[in-house]
């Protein structure tokens, strides 16, 4: 029957065909293997007696690996980050340290705005010595006890000490950079290469990086926010510090970072494959970038005036022209120009370098065109995400129709629907002559008896939605005093009333006029009873609602109460 | 009142989740240790381990029991090993593997104070490189934050796992693919891994952690 050796971690197994363990060897240490294991020895394996040496074994090759892990890239990490935190304490110190000194010589304090230099001054010298130098005549500082002096002078040793230790890491870091990645140093520098390396985690994984990701390392939280969002995206990360890219016009950074990352993306191949040093070569063919006449300062943009596009023979001023540069502006940018409308600013506009070199034209400001009375179809570039198809094919052209029904910045039909206005008549809005002109501002209220609406048979059957109010008042009376409500009526019979005629108020006024007297003007201030009313208690009033009115035009939809709403409750 | 859940060897107390230490007086990732009836319990924080949330969520089966054997792929410091550790008990064990350095040091002191643990340092997307270091195992949990995670666990399982053991997978939709919507991930693992495993159980993971999956599945 023919076997099998099997080496695994624990041991040598010999197996038969079937992947039985025929034979074990376990081994002391654990054994390096690479061997593809047949299922059945896998199975065996699980057996109780291996599992503490397989334990052990594991751990102890982890404990190994861990250990070998370790490498220059770690320490370069932890400089860079100890280099941070150092500079941030030592900004935090400084500031603290001014404050506390400058009640003892101000003159001084103010005179030095370097921290670095300041630390180490007022740590070794007098305040005599400090104050001989700025020349001050006479000192606003108090003269302190040695006690009170001590604590300040150690605080300014203190911080002499940080920024000492700073320089010392940072001089470190030079010379590990200058032997683990050259030509990254060369061109990028000691802070921002080891920050590269720091970020990534090691010149490796560094390596394997497109020259587009290594320009926005560092830049992550925008690049997301482009991802997801279609926000701008980020032009730079780390490398934003670096002087070929700082020192930029606005401009053209975003060029230079691109320029800058290529070449970084060469130097760190490079490195990690121990190759020469390139970096001289790579930093020479930037500086020649430098030189190309693409800033506004250097070349104006387009003499003739900002938004006209040259004229074909227009004389150019530009010292090395890097491109060919256009004879004339091609056939289709003139076709598109508006017909007899020569002053009309052209459709596009030159883009690239504004010195002149020709390399492409973008689309004018739709306002623009618009002022100059050209047609401008919609803008149908939309890069929110959220308009985006998951597929990546091009949306569907949009028809006219669907552009109108749907919000004109939808890219495609569907998209996004602007909720339809729902505009309220407003209480009180009176008709006004622009409505009557340009229709109603509101739509009209649904009509419900136009649409056939029936109330359903069984709303009826279970009975009222509400409940009937308790007649409370039916017999009662409440006097109300005051003015009453509704206007009495205007003829006034004599016959009701109380028994004294006296006391009646009408026959007061009758007195008064037998008498000769004005009749009183107001006559409302006397009580009213409800009684006396016309359908005057609630419960009269409530009859009188119940009654079907026969006078009045009966209506398609009676309306009711509403039932009370329902009160939420836990 | 601590008292067994609908899961096997967790417990519950109303929301709070516990498994019972198998390392009594130690903490793990400061979490709170209750004892009651001279028994300790460790408190399972869901919004740290995406197993916790998942039974939180309602997973009525994660597959673990007591002395079973687990891979845990990308066992970072041993927050959720931990727990899956105090479930399977002395007589289980876990493999637990990582591929970063600085989490698996942690992962190695935890190990040492576990007499069910290990540690491996590999990279989960390649089994043949430790194939010689494991058993088969029982159940295959994978948490990685990787692009290709449903093929890292499909490979796994099939290189570990026994004929009716259970893979759990933890799905992280932003590092799949950050500009798709995670409904649309979820559904195409979901389609991948149900061509070789049967689909238990499948849960986001919402108020504890946005945009994650978790599955439960079973070899076939
Ligand atoms: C989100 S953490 C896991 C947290 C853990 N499950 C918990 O709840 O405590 C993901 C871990 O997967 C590890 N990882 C990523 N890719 C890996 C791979 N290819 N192989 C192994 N581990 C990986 C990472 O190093 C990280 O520690």
């Amino acid at each position: 029957m023919p076997k099998a050796i099997v080496k695994h971690l624990l041991g040598e197994f010999i197996v038969d065909q079937a992947g039985k363990i025929v034979k074990e060897t376990l081994a002391d240490a654990p054994l390096e293997s690479q061997d593809p294991i047949p299922s059945p020895l896998l199975t065996a394996l699980k057996a109780q007696k291996y599992r503490a040496i397989l334990r052990d074994f594991n751990l102890d090759i982890v404990k190994q690996k861990i250990k070998a892990s370790v490498c220059v890239d770690n320490f370069i990490g932890q400089a860079i980050n100890s280099m941070a935190d150092l500079e941030r304490s030592a900004n935090q110190v400084s500031r603290r340290l001014r404050e506390w000194y400058a009640l003892y010589n101000p003159e001084f304090t103010v005179s030095l705005q370097d921290n670095e230099k300041f630390a180490e001054l007022v740590a070794t010298r007098s305040k005599e010595a400090l104050l001989a130098d700025v020349k001050a005549r006479g000192t606003m500082g108090a003269d302190l006890k040695k006690e009170d002096l001590d604590p300040i002078l150690d605080l300014a040793a203190l911080l002499h000490s940080l920024f000492a230790q700073k320089n010392a890491l940072h001089e470190y870091l030079e010379r590990a950079l200058s032997k683990h990645a050259p030509n990254l140093k060369a061109i990028a520098g000691t802070a921002i290469a080891a920050k590269l390396i720091e970020h990534t985690g090691s010149l490796k994984k560094l390596m394997l990086l497109p020259a587009s990701t290594l320009q926005i390392l560092g830049a992550e939280k925008a690049l997301f926010r482009h991802l997801t969002t279609g926000a701008r995206p980020p032009k730079f990360g780390y490398i934003m510090h670096h002087p070929f890219v700082a020192q930029a016009p606005r401009e053209e950074k975003g060029r230079r970072a691109r320029q800058l990352a290529d070449k970084l993306a060469m130097a760190v191949k490079m490195d990690y494959f121990k190759g020469e040093f390139i970096a001289d070569r790579l930093k020479k063919e930037l500086e020649e970038k430098t030189h190309l006449p693409r800033s506004k300062k250097q070349a104006p943009a387009f003499p003739a005036g900002k938004h006209e596009a040259p004229s074909a023979n227009a004389p150019s001023s530009k010292p090395t022209p890097m491109y060919q540069k256009r004879e004339s502006i091609p056939a289709w940018v003139q076709q598109d120009r508006a017909p007899g409308t020569s002053s009309a600013p052209a459709p596009f506009r030159r883009t690239g370098s504004p010195s002149g070199e020709m390399r492409g034209f973008a689309p004018r400001k739709r306002e623009e065109r618009i002022d100059a009375g050209q047609k401008v179809p919609y803008p149908h570039r939309v890069f929110n995400r959220q308009f985006a198809r998951q597929d990546g094919k091009p949306f569907p052209p949009r028809s006219k129709d669907e552009r109108t029904e749907a919000s004109p910045k939808a890219p495609f039909p569907g998209a996004y629907k602007r909720p339809a206005p729902f505009n309220r008549p407003q209480q009180g809005f009176r008709s006004s002559e622009r409505e009557v002109q340009d229709g109603p501002r509101y739509r009209k209220p649904f009509d419900r008896a136009q649409q056939g609406f029936q109330r359903p048979a069984e709303r009826e059957q279970d009975g009222p939605r509400y409940r009937k109010p308790i007649k409370r008042f039916e017999q009662e009376e409440r006097p109300s005093y005051g003015r009453a409500r509704r206007a009495p009526a205007p003829e006034r019979s004599f016959s009701r009333g109380g028994s004294n005629r006296e006391e009646r108020p009408a026959f007061r006024s009758r007195e008064r006029e037998e008498r000769g007297a004005e009749p009183r003007k107001n006559s409302f201030s006397r009580p009213v009873f409800n009684s006396q009313r016309k359908n005057s208690s609630p419960a009269q009033r409530f009859q009188k609602r119940q009654e079907p009115a026969e006078e009045r035009e009966p209506r398609a939809y009676s309306r009711e109460r509403k039932p009370p709403m329902k009160r939420w409750r836990k | 009142m601590i008292e067994p859940s609908k899961i096997f060897e967790v417990f519950q107390e109303k929301q709070a989740l516990f498994t019972k230490s198998l390392n009594p007086g130690k903490k793990v990732y400061n979490e709170r240790l209750v004892i009651q009836d001279g028994v300790e319990y460790r408190q399972w924080d869901p919004t740290k381990s995406k197993l916790g949330a998942a039974i939180l969520r309602g997973a009525s089966n994660v597959g673990i029991r007591k002395g079973d054997i687990v891979l845990y792929l990308g066992c970072s410091t041993g927050t959720t090993p931990s727990h899956v550790s105090d479930m399977i008990g002395e007589d289980g064990f876990l493999f637990g593997l990582d591929v970063a350095p600085r989490v698996l040091r942690n992962f190695v002191f935890l190990c040492e104070q576990r007499p069910n643990m290990t540690a491996l340092f590999e990279d989960a997307a390649h089994p043949e490189q430790y194939a010689a270091k494991v058993c088969e195992v029982d159940v295959v949990y994978q948490d990685v934050a990787q692009r290709n995670q449903a093929e890292i666990f499909l490979k796994n399982c099939k290189a570990f796992l026994k004929d009716g053991g259970y893979g759990l997978l933890a799905v992280k939709a932003r590092s799949v693919d950050i500009t798709k919507k995670p409904a649309v991930i979820f559904r195409e693992v979901r389609e991948q891994i149900g061509k070789e495993l049967i689909i238990v159980d499948e849960r986001t993971l919402e108020p504890f952690e946005k945009d994650h999956c978790f599955f439960v599945c079973r070899k076939k």
